[in-house]
């Protein structure tokens, strides 16, 4: 788990990468956005189960998007 | 009205959230889908992400003797504590805000969100969030609250 090695990864949909990366916290570099510059494509650069492993991980890079690739476990009460 | 000075408008499924990059004082960016809570009086980002912005003050709160920075806060369930910091630029789409007031808290993994756009960056903002249709739109407007 963790690098994805040293090829460079394909670019990914958004949708692409919540199933690839099931349940998992990722980084990715976009590399496609929509009008709204909102990311609609990726290349996951690292992923991990706990998020501040990833955070650690992604520490090298200068720009990263990261977030939750999974169903929530439980209801929010925020 | 005031008229607004850049606009993004994106649909959201469950949640209201909207891809933000945030800019740190060390130039490093962080981008997230941040979860949009009108009723948080500030932005929040995990500790650690903090630190990796350049914000090395955010990685810890000491009890005993806290920075002068350090926020005490209430939520829905308990007191807490974070550090406040002034992140250099957001952007989200074409919308840009500088020196916005983040806590650095770290709000459980298993809420799936660590990362909330409050008052602090929503003040700059006229905010329409349809439920029904699932859309957002985020106006920036020129003279804060």
């Amino acid at each position: 788990m963790g690098s994805t090695g040293g090829a460079k990864p394909e670019a990914l949909t958004i949708p692409e990468i919540l199933e690839k990366c099931k349940d998992r916290w990722v980084a990715i570099e976009v590399t496609e956005r929509d009008g709204n510059s909102q990311p609609v494509k990726g290349r996951v650069v690292e992923q991990e189960v706990d998020r501040y492993t990833l955070a650690e991980k992604t520490a090298k890079y200068g720009e990263v998007c990261i977030f939750y690739a999974g169903e929530l476990q439980f209801r929010l009460l925020l | 009205m005031i008229p607004p000075t850049a606009a993004v408008e994106t649909p959201f499924a469950k949640y209201p959230t909207v891809f933000s990059v945030l800019r740190g004082r060390n130039g490093a960016a962080r981008e997230y889908p941040a979860l949009i809570i009108p009723t948080s009086d500030y932005c929040v980002l995990p500790k650690v992400d903090a630190f990796n912005l350049g914000y090395p003050e955010a990685a810890s709160v000491d009890e005993r003797t806290p920075l002068p920075n350090t926020l005490t806060f209430a939520s829905f369930n308990a007191y807490g504590r974070g550090t406040l910091i002034k992140i250099e630029r957001v952007d989200i789409g074409s919308i840009s805000v500088e020196n916005v007031e983040f806590v650095a808290f770290d709000i459980f993994q298993t809420a799936g969100y660590d990362v909330v756009l409050g008052r602090s960056l929503l003040r700059h903002m006229r905010l329409e969030l349809d439920f029904a249709a699932g859309r957002l739109r985020m106006e920036k407007v020129t003279a804060p609250r």
